[in-house]
């Protein structure tokens, strides 16, 4: 049973919230709407213990309560109404208009874990918010319910990439370290190869090292680059990027580097570079780019003559 | 290792077969489960493999396969005999990890007519060679006193020309295999490493002594035996260390009955990293520069893994010139640059190989 009804926007509980799972909105839009033409779709509410628990609306509800209006219209859902069909009756109707977040997944799983068995949950509606029906996945979306605000508010606005944080996942990082990472990944800006690498990086030197990552980053060089006043954002999660790859890889980085310096005295000529594909697992290889048969005479001429070209050699070894 | 066992599956049709009834008589007093269909796929990476749950199944495919090389790489162009796959023991490197969604210790109950298949194609092939093996996704013998492998096998290829058995191992299993009468074209293999890898990452296995005082006594008892240097890990002291097992070698092994040595630096597939980061907190392997090699799959940075294989070949070989020392998935400059010379391409490696075999056992 349902029935349309005047409601106190006061008697609308927005603490207590078992049927909502939006996270990660803004306002302003909605309630700028309000002001213009009120409010076109009533909440769908449910009684319980003299005050109303929101079914459908949420959002809706915040914006009245925003701009102080204290009566709104409201369809009343019996009591008999199971909590589950509310949750799903929320769910579907969120799911007719819009995609859901990474951090709406998590609360709406969690939320539904309470009344339904898990093997269901994989099986029927994971698939229905595009994951995989993969039991891992949804003890991932569970997990991604207990990280801090902070964390879920940078998943929620995408600025933090699912990938990384089923990385962090799979890696069972402390939670105290994923918000460590989480405060790096807002203080600099990294794009989302740059985060799955920050993790992979730090996680594998603190191994190495035994060291824990506040640990790590309290290193000097380390300490410097995020602290220095004259870098960008991007210029520090560059150079942060570059100093733990020379951690980690302290051959590779000295190879390529040495390399880069063998080519670089060879003076190429314009539209030639030397590659190293697979991190010299392969032979090099050299691209050439000409407008015409001349020109490549041209290039290829100047090449064989190119004395340095002839001192190119695996960066490791001796004279 | 029968004692370890605390429970068996059996697939409804794996009843069907006398190996399965061996099996069972073997381990009467543990219980048992005859399962419809094929046991529940496990997605969870968390999952536990369940090393103490034995499953007879039924393999369907083909029991003979060729090792999985790649293109990019040299490859030895083995041939694997598809026994079971898991293993009782628990080393932190080891790929079967990564197929979480097939835990229990599998073994497949049709060998005997799998096997009348794989010789038939053997018999059909009289010129070429084959180097045959059940270690790839097991333990050749670590289940021998339960599944009496050795005891089906090594009869039928004993007897052949053109074939041979190689039965790899980290374990002392090998009673059944010395009982028998047979001595011509088995192989009896160990895995080996450093002492201090073997101890901290090889959970189940035995010491490398011991491999090493076992691979002695196979020799005495008239086995050729080969040995597996793979995965080498390059750790802090890991010169010093594997001196150590090579000292052993020469302490307990006559060189001239060793048939190969095979050299494989650690590579794994991405996806197994982090689940040896959760399984094994302790495990040092993963500490090396890894990059993505041609394969896909994660091998040390080139130079390191040159330096791996140059000090093993000059320390082996100045114990012994004639080892037949070769490196596992290679390619060709790492093998001009680590040994001095290079077999070029897959068939070199398998020419190279295929010799050994004439001149240990004639053709
Ligand atoms: S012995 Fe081989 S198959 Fe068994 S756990 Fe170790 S690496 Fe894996």
């Amino acid at each position: 049973m349902i029935f349309l009804s005047d409601i106190d926007v006061d008697s609308i509980n927005t603490e207590f919230t078992p049927f909502s799972f939006s996270y990660g909105f803004d306002l302003s839009n909605l309630t700028e709407s309000i002001k213009k033409v009120g409010l076109i779709n009533p909440p769908i509410l449910r009684m319980q213990k003299n005050e109303f628990i929101i079914v459908i609306g949420y959002k809706r509800i915040l914006a009245l309560k925003k701009l102080k209006l204290e009566k709104t219209k409201g369809f009343i859902l019996s009591e008999d109404e199971s909590p589950l069909e509310c949750l799903l009756m929320s769910f579907y109707d969120n799911l007719s208009v819009r995609k859901l977040n990474e951090v709406e997944k998590a609360i709406f799983l969690s939320k539904l874990s309470s009344y339904i068995k898990s093997e269901e949950i994989v099986e029927r509606y994971l698939p229905l918010i595009d994951l995989p029906k993969r039991k891992n996945i949804y003890e991932m979306y569970i997990w991604i319910e207990s990280l801090s605000e902070k964390a879920k508010k940078l998943i929620a606005s995408e600025a933090v990439s699912i990938k990384t944080i089923r990385l962090m996942y799979e890696k069972e990082i402390p939670l105290e370290e994923i918000d460590i990472y989480i405060d790096l990944m807002g203080k600099l800006s990294f794009s989302f190869n740059e985060q799955i690498q920050l993790v992979e990086y730090t996680n594998d030197i603190c191994r190495k090292e035994n060291i824990k990552l506040k640990g790590l980053l309290k290193k000097e060089e380390i300490k410097e680059i995020i602290k220095n006043p004259s870098l960008g954002k991007k210029d520090k999660a560059k150079r942060l990027m570059d100093i733990l790859k020379k951690m980690n890889f302290p051959n590779l980085y000295l190879a390529e580097k040495t390399f880069k310096k063998m080519v670089d005295s060879c003076n190429l000529p314009d539209g030639v570079e030397i590659r190293v594909p697979f991190y010299f697992e392969s032979g090099y290889r050299m691209e050439i780019s000409f407008k015409n048969g001349k020109e490549l005479r041209g290039k290829l001429k100047r090449l064989v003559e190119n004395k340095e070209l002839g001192k190119i050699k695996d960066p490791w070894k001796g004279e | 290792m029968e004692g370890r066992i605390k429970e068996i599956f059996v697939q409804k049709e794996a009843l069907g077969y006398p190996f399965t009834y061996r099996i069972l008589e073997r381990l009467k007093d543990r219980k048992f489960h005859i399962i419809k269909e094929e046991s529940p796929f496990f997605d969870d990476p968390r999952y536990k493999p369940k090393k103490d749950s034995l499953y007879l199944l039924v393999h369907k495919g083909s029991f003979l396969k060729p090792c999985p090389g790649t293109k990019q790489y040299i490859c030895c162009r083995y041939q694997i005999l598809n026994i079971g796959i898991n293993c009782p023991l628990d080393c932190s490197y080891c790929i079967l990890q990564a197929y979480f969604n097939q835990p229990y210790l599998r073994i497949f109950v049709n060998i005997e007519d799998g096997l009348k298949e794989v010789l038939n194609y053997i018999d059909e092939r009289k010129d070429e060679i084959f180097r045959i093996g059940t270690g790839e996704f097991t333990d050749s013998l670590a289940l021998d006193p339960i599944t009496e492998w050795s005891k089906i096998l090594i009869p039928h290829f004993s007897k052949r020309k053109n074939v041979i058995l190689e039965l790899k191992t980290k374990t002392g299993s090998i009673e059944g295999a010395i009982s028998l009468p047979y001595r011509e074209r088995i192989i009896i293999s160990w895995s080996l490493n450093s002492p201090l890898i073997s101890t901290k990452e090889e959970h189940g296995a035995i010491s490398v002594e011991k491999r090493i005082k076992l691979a002695g006594i196979c020799q005495k008892e008239g086995f050729v035996v080969g040995f597996h240097f793979d995965p080498l890990i390059f750790y802090p002291n890991w010169k010093e260390d594997y001196l150590r097992t090579i000292d052993l070698m020469e302490r307990y092994l006559d060189p001239s009955k060793i048939i190969w040595i095979s050299l494989g630096s650690f590579r794994y597939m991405p996806e197994l990293k982090n689940i040896i980061i959760r399984r094994h907190k302790k495990s040092v392997v993963l500490n090396g520069e890894f990059i993505k090699g041609m394969d896909g799959k994660m091998r040390y940075f080139k130079p390191i893994r040159i330096e791996l294989y140059s000090y093993m070949y000059d320390k082996l070989s100045s114990w012994y010139k004639d080892l037949g020392i070769y490196l596992c998935m290679e390619s060709d400059d790492v093998w001009k640059e680590s040994f001095g010379w290079s077999p070029k391409n897959s068939q070199g490696l398998k020419d190279f190989l295929d010799k050994r075999v004439i001149k240990f056992f004639g053709r």
